[in-house]
């Protein structure tokens, strides 16, 4: 007898603990917002400019530890860089989302 | 007692299910308030779980042996500090146990990526949940820690062999690496499902992926040892069923943490980083599945045993659920980049991959063979060590070169004059290491005198790392080389984490090898007095001498060691009888030497007359395995470390532009 009051009670935390979001009164910011495709683009290119750029900081540690020659440094940072300001000239032209 | 631990249990299942529900319409309605009553549900499963465990802890603690598996696993005997270890001593106990970490690790998680992956709660709590109700099924339904009977005055007691401190600590370590490869699969289904296919999910991950692959190595570490100080056959690793259950979600997880660098470096191996995690997690269930469900001993015992078909189904479902997100999110998971050369670094992490999978793939073929034999034919065919140790050698002596080679090859692409300068002083060390061995009279193995070379040309190249590092600092900012190196190594810590990982590795290797290749053993009955030799060590045997322990009684030959004239003292190999439990137990006896070898003494009989039968072993370097297990923690530790400049630069890239659940 006991143990089932008690189990009840435990039932009845439970139940009102899961239950209050959704009968508590509603309001305007109960609505999570869509990602939209503008987002997911702007994202993207966020993440080609970081790559962009955590790739040139690599390399330049590659070329600190002589891992990499010159020539090459050269041709890679300069690859990296276009890359970089690419994505960062397309972001620009997207119409900012935070000003 | 058992009826509020049951219907704890009950309702906790209850609400697992309903924060699965919950989960989804709060991800396809972008509702907040069922996000927040799925979430208050997981709250509520942890609670409930946490009841569950007290009742189960005060029923073995308290003798309560109305409590089936109470009564099964220990006796009022048991030592104290064995009663923990009961709890994972039974099927019901331990599926107990997964689900409490499963829920404590799915409120950390969600906890974790609140802010950063605010999209990806609905689904990651859906995932979660299912997980959860998944085995909370299993211990409601067929394997209840909650089922009562008559008590019987005393338990049956717990088997002689988990009576061992490894075994405290060991199964815990291998469950918190199982159920925390929960997490990092959670996230990559739930940033499918919200197509949010970015390398956001990889680095909330990551973390969990490392500490989930360090306890499963810490784990298996542990379970070495206990193998190795307690089953008393002379071996640390006997390719055991259930030491492979752990080794194969490592070795895919261990791909998954190399080849995550490529994605997150270059864009690319975006669809097989999501299939390693997937196949990292169902070989954790898998792993479970082998150890719970009795099918290891046989294919009959699957039929038996009633979990069988619930861990099928939940594989079945992981594996195509996997499956069928990946081929609808094909189109998000394109490659960025290619290779543009073999001789690149991510084209040594995809080699470094397909190697790893391909030993874990062995493996498994390994541990299903008797299954599958069994299941076609009418006999059960076992594969035996020469089978693993083949691939072991062929995919893990290119993998140990692997390790040496990457480090020193550039992103994208490397030259041929870089590679020369490069390689020139690892080379040179491996030719020379393997030139001494041979001239000191070790080259009788040849895979042993490979496998150490190759140990040495991967710790010049680390070492290496280390200097050249540390030196570009000094020459840039100027700093003293203590300085340099500590700087070094804090600001790059996952670099150079992983190198102190890989010293790990090189440590057990050449412990594996040097113990395995190079050991010395010796075997005789002896009657007192009579003496054995093995390498320099000489046993002289002195008699039995009797002991009595808290639950068992054992018997010891005293042997007394001498060396090349001195006395070393005596070692007590004994056979220990549990007397409750009625069974026996080998209790070997070792000495280490200071060059790391061990002097490894069994017990393998005592006749009537007074005559032991020994067995004796000499095995040198074999203490590295252990001091490869501090490596490793240290490395897995400095990886894992929260780094306050990575989050930042995570935190101002997303910061940009607030995302659905940050605002």
């Amino acid at each position: 007898m006991i143990a089932a009051l008690v189990l009840g009670l435990i039932a009845l935390v439970a139940v009102v603990g899961v239950a209050w979001p959704l009968v508590r009164p509603a309001s305007a910011s109960d609505q999570l917002d869509p990602f939209t495709e503008g987002q997911r683009r702007r994202l993207a290119l966020r993440e080609e400019r970081d790559l962009a750029l955590a790739a040139l900081k690599e390399l330049e540690v590659d070329h600190a530890t002589h891992h990499i020659g010159d020539e090459d440094y050269a041709e890679l940072v300069a690859d990296y860089r276009a890359r970089a300001a690419e994505a960062i000239r397309q972001l620009d032209a997207e119409l900012p989302s935070v000003s | 007692m058992a009826l509020i631990g049951q219907g704890a249990l009950i309702l906790a299942l209850l609400l697992a299910v309903y924060a699965a529900v919950g989960g989804l319409f709060a991800g396809l309605g972008r509702d907040r308030r069922f996000l927040t009553s799925a979430r208050n549900a997981l709250w509520a499963i942890f609670a409930l779980v946490v009841i569950a465990d007290a009742i189960f802890l005060y029923a073995i603690f308290t003798h309560d042996f109305s409590f089936t598996v109470v009564a099964d696993t220990t006796s009022r005997s048991l030592p104290v500090g064995y009663m923990f270890t009961a709890w994972w001593g039974s099927q019901a106990g331990s599926l107990l146990l997964w689900v409490t970490i499963l829920s404590a690790f799915s409120l950390l998680a969600l906890r974790a990526t609140h802010r950063a992956l605010g999209e990806l709660q609905p689904w990651l709590i859906m995932i979660l949940a299912l997980i959860g109700a998944f085995f909370l099924v299993l211990l409601v339904v067929p394997a209840s820690p909650f089922v009562t009977q008559l008590a019987p005055v005393d338990g049956v007691g717990l088997n002689p062999s988990l009576q061992n401190p490894y075994m405290a600590i060991h199964p815990p370590a291998l469950y918190l690496g199982y159920v925390g490869l929960a997490i990092p699969f959670a996230l990559a289904m739930a940033a499918m499902i919200a197509g949010r296919t970015d390398a956001r999910w990889l680095v909330a991950s990551r973390r969990w992926t490392l500490a989930a692959w360090g306890f499963l190595g810490i784990g298996m570490l542990l379970g070495s040892h206990w193998a190795y100080t307690e089953v008393g056959w002379g071996g640390f690793w006997a390719w055991d069923p259930v030491e492979n259950a752990a080794l194969m979600p490592w070795l895919v997880a261990t791909a998954f943490l190399h080849s995550v660098m490529v994605q997150e470096r270059k864009g690319m191996l975006k669809v097989w980083n999501i299939c390693l995690i997937s196949g990292a997690f169902a070989l954790s269930i898998f792993g479970t599945f082998l150890t719970r469900s009795g099918i290891l001993s046989s294919i009959h015992a699957f039929v038996s045993t009633n979990i069988g078909w619930y861990f099928v189904f939940a594989l079945v479902a992981i594996i195509g659920g996997a499956f069928v997100l990946i081929l609808w999110r094909l189109p998000l998971l394109k490659a960025d980049q290619r290779i543009e050369s073999l001789v690149s670094r991510e084209a040594t992490f995809l080699f470094n991959n397909l190697l790893l999978v391909g030993i874990a793939f062995a493996v498994l073929w390994g541990v299903i063979f008797p299954l599958v034999t069994e299941a076609f034919g009418s006999v059960r065919e076992t594969v035996s060590t020469p089978f693993y140790e083949f691939f072991v050698i062929v995919f893990g002596l290119p993998l140990l070169l692997l390790m040496g080679i990457g480090p020193l090859i550039a992103w994208r692409r490397a030259s041929l004059k870089q590679l020369q300068r490069s390689f020139l002083y690892p080379l040179v060390a491996g030719l020379v290491a393997g030139g001494v061995m041979i001239g000191f009279g070790l080259g009788s193995s040849w895979p042993g005198v490979t496998a150490l070379s190759v140990c040495a040309f991967v710790t010049v190249t680390i070492l290496s790392e280390f200097v050249r590092g540390a030196a570009a600092r000094r020459s840039i900012h100027g700093e003293n080389w203590l300085l340099a190196l500590s700087r070094l190594i804090g600001r790059n810590r996952r670099r150079y984490g992983g190198y102190i990982v890989h010293l790990g590795v090189i440590l057990f290797v050449i412990g594996a090898v040097g113990s395995s290749a190079y050991e010395t053993q010796a075997e005789g009955l002896l009657q007192p007095g009579e003496s054995l030799k093995v390498g320099s060590n000489v046993l002289t045997f002195e008699g039995v001498e009797r002991t009595r322990g808290p639950n068992f009684v054992a018997r010891a030959a005293v042997l007394n060691v001498t060396s090349d004239g001195s006395n070393l003292g005596t070692l007590k190999p004994a056979k220990r009888s549990y007397l409750r439990e009625q069974t026996t137990s080998n209790e070997v006896a070792i000495r280490t030497t200071l060059t790391g070898g061990d002097l490894f003494i069994i017990l393998d009989g005592i006749r009537g007359d007074g005559a032991v039968q020994i067995k004796a072993f000499y095995k040198p370097v074999v203490a590295l395995l252990w001091i490869a297990g501090f490596f490793f923690v240290g490395g897995v530790l400095l990886c894992v470390w929260p780094d306050q400049r990575e989050a930042r630069r995570i935190l101002r890239r997303y910061a940009e532009e607030p995302l659905p659940g940050e605002s």
